[in-house]
């Protein structure tokens, strides 16, 4: 399975190009860093959010706790005064008329002020009221806390005050703050209840005006996790709401973390000096963090924005990095097709340009190494050419000799002599000063020299005849190679002729841009074996003869102008045979011959 | 950039009209709006009958108000006792931009006739009665045939006890509402199947009560009742308004079914604001009443519903 994965990794790695994969690996690279150091600057940030959110929110609490604690102080300063300045001192400022001047200083946060005998008796009040007939203040819970409890100032949780009777319909919701007192009646000290109701909604005024965000809030609960201020109080109560008020009770300040119908939320407690009640402030998750659908939306299209630039940025780099490399890869691929003349650019980085400089120095070796391979072949060709004519010229000279010697055995002279001037004159031309390449016309001299030779060999067995236009006669053709094709005509085609019948007929013509050589005689013809064996360039040796003549015609036609150019031989048995020889039609040049 | 691919052209355009949209829908409201910024406006038509009961509404209702981010626009008017003026006045709201009503509906089936004449659609979160139109979105009411057989278990309790006498008077207003007729119904029954004799009143004011033991049927009616000179001596009733508890308190009311008008406004705009945002419809809701006696008024158990904290 893994090989597997491997081997089909490696076919599709195989199939990408430099650029591409440079530019894939520093995209993704570059955005998984980025996308790391986001986050963590997107986690820092919240967390430094969340930090300062909390220290603002602990600041105001803070803030209220003090308002809070003043408006409670005020409370306490009050009932202080009552206590020590008016009940401890028979003798000074009238009970009643202390209470109303204390009530009507302090009235914007006090509903009523009142005292109590222990057996729930009024004895004072401000404003001036009178209790409710069915009330019996000793079942109140403000008055049996108190009672007892000399000195020590109770706060009661927020109620509706129904003590004393009033003409309106509405309700007063108060907080009572009762303590017990001891006063002065003539000689003798009595117990009573001082009572004083906070207006609940000067409580409210502290916390409504608070703000916490757009979610978050205050609320105040006390140490039995009853609800003294909530903003959603009544709601709370009717159940239409949920708070964690009774946990929240029963945790020392500080900030925690909770969950309350699925949503976290931070909460923050402090408590309030005297009471015993808590402050707690909530703060939803959702309502620090910055991930709105807004922000995350911008978000977004900020790191779109970077991939995007460093997308652009990558594919400028690779680019950069892989065009020498493109260069380099196309100039080798053009080198190795065997285009050796390519101008390399010299770009890119260090170890590039020392690349392409290696490639653009092998490029030169291996131009070096050719041009010396086609020298070595040429001095090959050469060596072979001298060599064939090496096996040429001996062949003939043993058989001019051979008729000289006959000759000059048979007492004619003057044979001899025409021979040997014939043989004089095929030797100059043979030697045509060391050239390879002579005009047509002394190729056809050289020719009819050897056949003037063997005309007097075969005792005028034949006839020989020349066709060939003047506009021939200048081009240019190779040494000795009609020779040895005439030499196989007389020898295969002349001995059994009787005196005169035998022709060889030599042609040399134009045919379009060729040169066309033939010689064509009326001899016994070959058989299509020995034909065949010819045509595919094996070499029959026969009693006449080794067989090389016409094999090294054509080999020498081939290698001097090419596969297209060669020897052509066409015979038919009793009927003759055709030799044609085909090359390109050049006029002579000296220095071409040299 | 001559040298990009075509495939390469495609993907950067694509990756540019998307940063494009995302900027447009991140950097604007045209696609995508903070639900907290919307002000929804929804309008309260009401008679002005029972005023201090509507005031705990009023206290739910401001409460959800400021929670919902609503701007609440009430036409409060003894005029809309009348099937008539309600129907102008929701044309006057809806005309005036309001997104939902919220209102006690006289006539519910000639206000849905006129609402589907006026190609009125918007929300209508209706009170006491149901109007059975497409855009009715919620009805707040109380369960008043549990009601009525609840406080005429406390009138044959008080008749069992010796306190009061067997003949029962119940006093409704003359408007028919449904609620009333059942609160009715339930009372008559309940009353005569304990073989006390019942008679059926229509309460008009100015015309002296009857002698007997007096049950006002409805929050109109006990209101009316209550603020007269004379009040009968044995009275019982429907109501939920401050008078009407401190009557109770006072012991001038033997019993009473109250109803929990805070919830009520509170839940009514919230339907209101669900209706408007999502299309949520609301279920119909059927709160219920608690019968009180004087003795309860001061319990604290009770003290949330007698006087809610605002």
């Amino acid at each position: 399975m893994r090989k597997r994965l491997y081997e089909r990794w490696n076919a599709f790695y195989s199939r990408l190009s430099l650029r591409y994969v440079i530019w894939c690996v520093f995209t993704l690279t570059a955005v998984l860093g980025a996308g790391l150091i986001g986050a963590s600057f997107y986690s820092r940030f919240s967390a430094q959010l969340q930090n300062v959110v909390g220290k603002q929110n602990r600041a105001l609490m803070e803030q209220v706790n003090q308002t809070l604690t003043s408006e409670l102080r005020n409370i306490m300063r009050i009932s202080d005064s009552i206590y020590f300045s008016i009940l401890k001192h028979p003798g000074g400022i009238p009970a009643e008329e202390g209470f109303r001047i204390l009530y009507e200083t302090n009235k914007t946060a006090v509903e009523s002020i009142a005292l109590f005998d222990e057996d729930g008796t009024l004895l004072v009040s401000a404003p001036a009221a009178m209790l409710e007939k069915d009330v019996d203040v000793r079942e109140e819970k403000w008055f049996q806390a108190a009672a007892g409890q000399t000195e020590n100032l109770h706060f009661s949780n927020p109620h509706i005050q129904r003590l004393f009777v009033s003409s309106e319909n509405g309700y007063r919701r108060v907080i009572s703050v009762s303590r017990m007192v001891q006063m002065a009646d003539g000689d003798e000290v009595k117990d009573g209840i001082l009572l004083i109701d906070m207006k609940y909604g000067q409580l409210e005024t502290i916390f409504k005006n608070v703000s916490l965000g757009e979610h978050g809030y205050l609320y105040l609960v006390d140490h039995e996790g009853t609800l003294v201020y909530h903003p959603d109080h009544q709601l709370i109560l009717d159940g239409i709401e949920k708070e964690t008020h009774v946990e929240a009770a029963g945790r020392r300040d500080g900030v925690y973390e909770e969950v309350l119908d699925g949503e976290k939320r931070r909460i923050t407690v402090q408590t309030v000096g005297y009471t015993g009640w808590k402050i707690v402030s909530v703060i939803p998750g959702g309502a620090v963090q910055l991930s709105t659908a807004k922000n995350l939306l911008f978000l977004i299209a900020l790191a779109l924005i970077f991939m995007l630039l460093l997308a652009v940025i990558n594919s400028y780099i690779s680019r950069k990095v892989t065009i020498p490399l493109e260069h380099l890869e196309s100039a080798v691929k053009k080198i190795s097709e065997g285009e050796l003349e390519i101008e390399m650019e010299e770009r890119g980085s260090y170890e590039i340009r020392r690349l392409g400089d290696s490639i653009k120095k092998m490029t030169v070796r291996i131009r070096e190494l050719l041009q010396d391979i086609v020298k070595e072949q040429e001095i090959q060709r050469k060596n072979e050419l001298n060599t064939l004519q090496a096996q040429i010229n001996p062949h003939f000279l043993y058989n001019a000799l051979d008729i000289v010697v006959w000759m000059v055995e048979n007492e004619k002279p003057q044979d001899a002599v025409r021979a040997l001037t014939a043989l004089a004159r095929f030797f100059r031309i043979g030697l045509s000063k060391g050239r390879t390449i002579i005009p047509v016309r002394d190729e056809l001299e050289h020719v009819k020299s050897y056949l003037t030779i063997q005309k007097m060999r075969y005792k005028n067995k034949f006839e020989y005849r020349m066709e060939a236009g003047e506009e021939v006669l200048e081009m240019s053709t190779l040494k000795l190679i009609l020779q040895p094709l005439v030499e196989n005509s007389v020898a295969y085609g002349m001995e059994f002729q009787d005196d005169g019948e035998g022709e060889i007929v030599l042609r040399a013509y134009l045919d379009g841009e060729d040169l066309v050589l033939q010689v064509e005689d009326n001899g016994p013809g070959i058989l299509p074996d020995r034909l065949d064996a010819i045509r595919r360039g094996e070499v029959l040796a026969s009693r006449r003869g080794s067989g090389i003549g016409v094999k090294n015609v054509g080999e020498r036609v081939h290698l001097t102008f090419g596969g297209s150019y060669g020897l052509e031989i066409e015979s038919e048995p009793d009927e003759g045979t055709c030799i044609t020889i085909r090359q390109p039609a050049k006029v002579y040049s000296q220095e071409e011959a040299q | 950039m001559e040298n990009l691919r075509k495939g390469e052209w495609i993907a950067a355009s694509v990756l540019l009209l998307c940063i494009a949209v995302l900027l447009l829908v991140s950097s604007t409201d045209f696609f995508l709006k903070e639900a907290a910024d919307e002000i929804y406006t929804i309008a309260f038509i009401t008679d002005d009958g029972e005023e201090d009961m509507y005031m705990k509404f009023k206290m739910g209702m401001d409460k959800a108000a400021e929670k919902w981010n609503v701007d609440i626009v009430s036409d409060v008017s003894e005029a809309n006792r009348n099937a008539k003026e309600q129907e102008r006045a929701v044309l006057e709201a809806v005309e005036s931009g309001a997104q939902a009503v919220i209102i006690a509906p006289v006539d519910s089936r000639g206000l849905a006739e006129f609402m589907e004449k006026r190609k009125l659609n918007i929300p209508i979160i209706s009170l006491d009665e149901g109007v059975g139109s497409e855009n009715e979105q919620g009805t707040f009411l109380y369960d008043s045939e549990l009601a009525g057989k609840e406080l005429a278990g406390a009138v044959i309790e008080d008749y069992r006890s010796g306190v009061i006498g067997r003949r029962i008077l119940l006093y409704a207003e003359k408007s028919g509402k449904e609620q009333t007729v059942l609160c009715m119904e339930a009372l008559a029954d309940t009353l005569a199947a304990a073989d006390m004799e019942v008679v059926r009143k229509q309460y008009m004011q100015g015309i002296p009560l009857e002698e007997g033991v007096v049950v006002a049927v409805d929050a109109y009616t006990l209101g009316k009742i209550i603020s007269q000179k004379e009040l009968p001596e044995d009275l019982y009733g429907v109501g939920s308004s401050n008078q009407v508890i401190a009557m109770l308190g006072d012991g001038k009311i033997r019993a009473a079914a109250v109803g929990n008008e805070y919830d009520r406004g509170y839940l009514s705009v919230e339907a209101a604001v669900k209706s408007i945002r999502s299309g949520i419809r609301q279920q119909t809701v059927k709160l219920k009443s608690v019968i009180l006696r004087p003795e309860d008024v001061h319990k604290e158990q009770y003290e949330g519903r007698l006087f809610p904290i605002g």
